[in-house]
């Protein structure tokens, strides 16, 4: 790579790299709470799944006089090729790739920025600079209540940057306040910090 | 004092005259509220239409045109704002109710749209841009426009004090008093070259054809003949007549491909013409230039739009080429400073090599020293091989599925027609390896992209959001990575860089931005 640096004032070598920093995996017991959650999808599907099968018997029963052949054969094949196809990639991705997965998500923390690293095959690394966050707060669904996990949610200008889920109520929590607490040093006032962190379904309040 | 017309702390109804503001709106509402019914039913309408129901249609249209009107005089009676010394309150909506409370040190950019109506009552729209939303946060519709232009004033006034850290660090910004035009007015024959290279009406076309679509279908199934379609019988009629004149001369295949190309020519004079006629409403009296620190610009023939900018606060700058832009050496330039609508952000739509180099260093200033704004610029890096391969073999083997399966299912020779997708895959991939390219420098980055357009997209790296490292499977079997660069307007991802590069080069920009003191707004 050719950069135009014209007169390069820094030492490149001597710039810390996110590679060196130590890096803490998210809690295990979130494979759990993602199989749970992807369970209870499963239940998404039982509507279209007792509508396609009324449908397919409804066919049926009318083929031979209404003379719907042709659409009865290519609404059940694609319906065949559908679940031929969906059902194995669906329940690879919900219930094997959690598995594996969750052990790659690993956060760190460091004075200037928070890092935050997942995926199986295609990985991601994500750098959020404190300066720039606008809004971080933490999370507890009812599933996430039942595994005694909570999630952190950072905001910068761009929307959500982060999203660690997995985290220990407490960790998450502290993580959050430290986070806040960066970001706090570089705010322009507290009047701005203030507008920043009500979300904007309160500031516009109803009359 | 400021406020010329109206007094502080008071609320006041908006005009009578914004009832015509009120019901564009609610048009405008109700229209994409429908957008998604008309499309996904067009074949309903297309059945009324087909078995010549006007009744019918004619009394949605009249229902239709009643909601609306009601809609737009409740939203004009429920309207109310509010000055202070320091912030602007509008109560507004009919369902919904909103309480906005904008204070003017948190205004990003004041636009004016004076349609025809409000100039010939000495009126203007003015809206107000945050950072927070996509669209404009609050329309004052209808005031006064010298009440408008004094407001604008003030509010310049507030931010100026806002913005005093942001003139110490970029002082020939901001400082700058001197007004530098960018581009005066447009001639005719600019404005037509603006109306040729558009693609508003053809995008329009879609939803033409997605109800002519229907239309046949619903006439197929419901076993209606086009005959019962005066309009499209005689339509029938013309083509079937010009067809049997031009057998002898072609034969019968010639003169079908003669007649498709004539209709295609045709259609297409139809949508430039209508495009050439939009260009000229839409930037008539064109004028961009820099005063104040403030990038702004002036266009309409009928509604004067007014944009401008605070320099500091510019995000990006992207400039794009189509290839009718390219045929005419031209460029369609954006300047954004928040998530915004296209409405809300500064568009120049005819651009050249210098305008573009101007922009760009009365913009970002020293920051883009060294490079270059011509997409053909030999500087510009090239993305390594991997971009075309990869992309390649998705095609080939997609198409080698569509042959599988086509075969299977039908016959060898539709397989073979699934196989022939390898041909424009490969040409796509290969167009968009050879255009994609970065060039960057200490402090900002331009990337290069598109297939047969070129779009150049630039940003400074302190005003950097966040940096994301990306590595799919065959970028960690090739010890790759994505870089992707993200502000608060824009993404730039830059594909297979060393994995070494990509995360020296993330490292750098965090240092960018964690070492600077320049805020990002």
């Amino acid at each position: 790579m050719r950069f135009l640096f014209d007169n390069s004032p820094i030492p490149l070598e001597q710039i810390p790299s996110v590679e060196d920093i130590v890096w803490y995996p998210v809690e295990l017991r979130l494979r759990s709470q993602i199989l749970a959650k992807n369970l209870l999808h499963l239940l998404w599907f039982a509507p279209t799944t007792v509508f396609a099968v009324a449908v397919w018997l409804y066919m049926d029963s009318i083929e031979p006089e209404a003379g719907f052949q042709g659409w009865t054969s290519l609404f059940q094949s694609s319906i065949a090729i559908g679940v031929m196809f969906f059902v194995p990639l669906l329940s690879f991705r919900w219930f094997v790739v959690p598995v594996f997965e969750v052990p790659k998500r690993k956060y760190a923390v460091r004075h200037e920025d928070l890092n935050y690293q997942r995926g199986l095959l295609a990985t991601i690394v994500s750098s959020v600079p404190f300066k720039r966050i606008q809004h971080a707060s933490t999370q507890q669904y009812l599933l996430e209540r039942l595994f005694d996990l909570a999630s952190l949610e950072v905001y910068t200008a761009a929307g959500q940057a982060i999203r660690i889920a997995g985290l220990s109520p407490k960790i998450a929590s502290d993580l959050r306040d430290y986070v806040l607490d960066q970001v706090s040093k570089f705010k322009p006032s507290e009047e701005f910090e203030e507008h920043l962190s009500t979300p904007d379904s309160e500031r516009d309040e109803d009359l | 004092m400021f406020l010329k017309t109206y007094n502080i702390d008071r609320w006041y109804r908006a005009s009578p005259i914004s009832l015509v503001f009120f019901f564009g709106k609610a048009s405008r509402q109700v229209w994409n509220q429908l957008k998604a019914l008309v499309l996904s039913n067009g074949a309903l309408l297309a059945w009324f239409a087909a078995s010549e129901n006007w009744l019918i249609v004619g009394l949605i249209g009249v229902f239709w045109l009643a909601v609306i009107s009601v809609v737009a005089v409740a939203k004009y009676l429920r309207f109310r704002f509010k000055l202070s010394s320091q912030s602007i309150s509008i109560k507004e909506g009919v369902i919904n109710l909103k309480h906005i409370d904008l204070q003017f040190d948190r205004i990003r950019a004041i636009n004016f749209e004076r349609g025809l109506v409000d100039r010939w009552f000495g009126l203007t729209g003015i809206s107000f841009d945050t950072a927070g939303t996509g669209t404009a946060e609050a329309t004052v519709p209808a005031i006064s426009f010298s009440f408008a232009e004094s407001l604008r004033d003030r509010i310049d006034q507030e931010s100026q004090f806002g913005t005093d850290e942001e003139e110490a660090t970029e002082p020939s910004a901001a400082s700058s008093s001197s007004k530098v035009d960018l581009m005066n007015s447009l001639s005719l024959s600019q404005i037509t070259k603006i109306g040729i290279c558009g693609s508003e009406y053809v995008i329009a076309l879609v939803p033409l054809l997605t109800i002519a679509g229907s239309l046949v279908l619903t006439s197929y199934l419901n076993q209606i003949s086009f005959e019962s379609l005066a309009l499209i019988q005689q339509l029938k009629e013309i083509l079937l007549n010009i067809h049997l004149s031009l057998a002898p001369d072609f034969g019968k295949v010639g003169a079908m491909v003669v007649m498709f190309i004539s209709l295609l020519v045709c259609l297409c004079l139809v949508v430039w013409t209508l495009q050439v006629i939009g260009a000229y409403i839409t930037w008539k009296g064109f004028r961009a230039y820099i005063e104040n620190g403030r990038l702004k610009s002036v266009a309409g023939l009928l509604t004067i739009r007014e944009v401008q900018l605070d320099i500091p606060k510019i995000q990006s700058l992207t400039f794009r080429q189509n290839l009718r832009n390219r045929w005419f050496s031209c460029f369609r330039v954006r300047a954004e400073q928040s998530a915004s609508d296209l409405e809300h952000m500064l568009q120049i739509p005819f651009s050249d090599l210098a305008t573009n180099s101007m922009l760009a260093r009365s913009v970002f200033q020293d920051a883009v020293r060294g490079l270059a704004f011509d997409p053909k610029s030999n500087d510009f890096i090239s993305i390594a091989s991997p971009l075309f391969w990869v992309a390649s073999f998705r095609g080939v083997a997609i198409s080698v599925i569509g042959f599988v399966v086509v075969t299977l299912i039908f016959d060898v020779a539709y397989g073979l027609l699934a196989l022939a997708w390898i041909v424009p895959s490969s040409t796509v991939a290969y167009l968009r390896w050879r255009k994609a390219g970065y060039l960057c420098n200490q402090e900002a980055i331009v990337y290069r992209s598109g297939v047969l357009s070129y779009v150049l997209t630039s940003l400074k790296y302190s005003k950097l959001q966040s940096v994301d490292i990306k590595q799919n499977i065959i970028q960690r079997w090739r010890r790759r990575a994505s870089l992707v660069l993200q502000n608060s307007t824009t993404q730039v991802e830059i594909p297979y860089l060393r994995y070494e590069m990509a995360s020296a080069f993330r490292d750098y920009l965090l240092y960018c931005v964690e070492s600077s003191d320049e805020e990002w707004r």
